[in-house]
């Protein structure tokens, strides 16, 4: 075969890889043209967070519900300008307490940096207890199982050594038969490693788990525009979520509640992006890795949580996929159980 | 006599088409600011109703907010611009529409105002309350009928809040009367607007409840306007007042009624104070349910 006629075989090969790819992830997600399971009322925020970016999304909404509720504060040294630190406030613990977030609360009875509650044993811990969401959404096709995503990712080896392969064989060829022009062919390759790996199953959420992501923000909170929660003690005036909030405004002690629960939603469904001003700049210094990130959620690499949370993200949605089969959080108390 | 007699039957055949009418309980005027809460709370909302107007052109964004609704909620659509009362007839292009938006939805009935809107080919821009006269129920009724061929859905016809009153032949609770059995339409009955007319013409609202054909009511309206020098405004915009709870309660302890919506229009609320008059609704319509 010569050189032309190579490179034309090869430019084939490159699309009917990427063909087959796309064929490939759509038939590992056969439920993407179903109907959408309903909005979930009411719809726990931590759910929706963990739904959204995992363990560390989860976490993340718990740090600033505590903060909000003044049950946790950050606390730097001005001296050392080292990094900030997570503490617990010496109050007692509130009793309507979200389960994930009551987890979060204990585990910075001592001072811990933002960055370790993500990835060490209390990520763990969480990603374990909420293995009743995971196995729920895998099940009605909205994340990935750990099936889905191996598959995924034999798919793409497999391309690529099949493309790589086929390349080096014919760099060799070339070589022993004295053509060194083999530039072109390299840069091509290049090319379709980059194809392949565009389709590596880096998402945690199938493609109807993005569509039902979208649904949640439509429905629960169509528009990200920050809002602060105003803690209130009455439960019936405070759920201020996409309304006037003219009556509710409140200087007494934070006292957490379902309603205020409500107010959470659209922080679990876009992230820092929902949360006011001052509240985001705050965040943003606590977790300045997810704010370099866009926290818009499902954006072109999937879900946001997984590139907003880099590589604790990614530890954390591998353990996720691992142990997906796994145990239990010791019934339907949340994630609070497992992880405590 | 032979009027009477007719009168009577269409009469029974109006409650015989109520009854056969699904309760829904007690529900919410769907707003879009209020979204976010409504969607919340669904569990507490088993029915939402929508301005048809907002919907009739919809924009893509718009239909998917509508499929999006019409798969959690039964929506109610309440039509504001028809005119029923028109003496030249209906908005032929608005018709259709409205009948796609109610193809759309698939609700177990519509509604629309015992008004007018549109006089002389000139869009008025607000429900005008229609003379008493039987007149006015042959137009309406002859109007009706027109709609009836285009949607088959129930439709349901409201009484207007009146801030005057045009000269006629009878009262409004005899006028109600005529155009139901005229029309052979289930009622929207608007507490609220009964009240502000009481209030305002200075009648009793609750003796007028005897004279109203309440067994024909499939639907209520109810809210809180404001007070200005010594009118009462129906603006929707405030918490339902004790006197309109209390002609509520009544009018749920006479009849059984499909559905209560609160229409909250102008300086909304947190969604739990809403929550909280749709609940207390529920609990009057539920004790009342035989």
């Amino acid at each position: 075969m010569s050189g032309p006629e190579f490179l034309l075989f090869y430019a084939a090969l490159l699309l009917v890889t990427f063909v087959g790819l796309r064929w490939f992830n759509r038939w590992r997600d056969p439920r993407a043209g179903e109907a959408l399971p309903p909005v979930p009322s009411p719809a726990d925020p931590y759910e929706l967070a963990w739904l959204r970016g995992g363990a560390t999304e989860a976490i993340r909404l718990a740090v600033y519900d505590l903060m909000q509720s003044g049950h946790l504060e950050s606390t730097r040294d001005a001296s050392t300008r080292g990094p900030a630190h997570l503490l617990a406030t010496p109050r007692s613990e509130p009793s309507g307490l979200a389960p994930l977030a009551r987890v979060v609360l204990r585990a910075c009875a001592t001072p811990q940096k933002p960055a370790d509650l993500m990835r060490g044993t209390l990520a763990e811990g969480v990603d374990v207890a909420c293995s009743h969401w995971r196995l729920a959404h895998e099940e009605a096709g909205l994340l990935q199982s750990a099936s889905q995503r191996t598959n995924g990712w034999l798919a793409v080896i497999f391309s690529l050594m099949v493309l790589v392969g086929i390349t080096l064989m014919r760099i060799d060829y070339a070589y022993a038969h004295g053509h060194s022009n083999v530039w072109f062919l390299i840069a091509l390759t290049g090319v379709a490693v980059m194809i392949a790996w565009s389709n590596r199953p880096s998402r945690r959420l199938t493609v109807r788990g993005v569509s039902y992501l979208q649904r949640l923000r439509s429905a629960l909170a169509p528009s990200p525009a920050p809002r602060r929660i105003t803690p209130s003690n009455n439960a019936s005036n405070n759920d201020s979520t996409n309304v006037s909030d003219d009556t509710a405004n409140s200087t007494s002690a934070p006292v957490w509640s379902p309603m205020t629960s409500a107010a959470l939603v659209p922080i679990a469904l876009y992230g820092m992006e929902a949360m006011a001003g001052h509240d985001q700049q705050q965040m943003r210094q606590l977790f300045p890795q997810a704010a370099q990130q866009p926290s818009t959620g499902c954006s072109a690499g999937g879900c946001g949580s997984a590139s907003s949370c880099g590589a604790v993200e990614s530890s954390s949605s591998s353990s996720s996929s691992s142990d997906s089969g796994g145990g239990d959080s010791g019934g339907g108390s949340g994630c609070g159980g497992g992880g405590d | 006599m032979i009027a009477v007699a007719v009168i009577a039957v269409a009469a029974a055949d109006v409650v015989a088409a109520v009854t056969e009418l699904p309760f829904l309980g007690a529900g919410l005027g769907y707003r879009a600011p209020l979204r976010g809460g409504i969607f919340q709370h669904r569990h507490e909302l088993p029915v939402l109703e929508i301005i048809a107007d907002d919907y009739l052109d919809p924009t893509p964004e718009q239909l998917d907010e509508l499929t999006l609704l019409a798969e959690h909620f039964i929506v109610l659509p309440h039509a504001i611009g028809l005119s029923l009362g028109s003496a030249e007839g209906l908005d032929h292009v608005y018709l259709e529409r409205l009948a796609n938006l109610i193809a759309h939805l698939k609700p177990p009935w519509w509604s629309e105002h015992i008004s007018f809107t549109r006089a002389g080919g000139i869009d008025i821009g607000h429900l005008t309350p229609l003379p008493f006269t039987q007149e006015a129920v042959d137009t309406l009724a002859h109007n009706v009928a027109t709609v009836r061929r285009v949607i088959r859905t129930p439709l349901i016809l409201e009484n207007s809040a009146a801030t005057f009153t045009l000269p006629g032949e009878m009262d409004e609770a005899a006028f109600i009367t005529a155009v139901v059995s005229s029309t052979q339409c289930g009622l929207l009955f608007d507490i609220t607007n009964l009240h502000v007319n009481a209030c305002n013409q200075g009648y009793d609202a609750r003796a007028a409840l005897d004279r109203l054909p309440l067994e024909h009511v499939v639907q209520l309206h109810f809210t809180g306007g404001h007070r200005r020098i010594d009118l009462e405004i129906d603006s929707h915009s405030h918490p339902t007042p004790e006197p309109v709870w209390t002609l509520l309660a009544e009018v749920c302890r006479r009849t059984p009624v499909r559905a209560a919506i609160l229409e909250r229009d102008q300086r909304l609320p947190p969604i739990g104070e809403l929550l909280n008059e749709v609940r207390r609704a529920q609990q009057l319509m539920t004790m009342s349910t035989p």
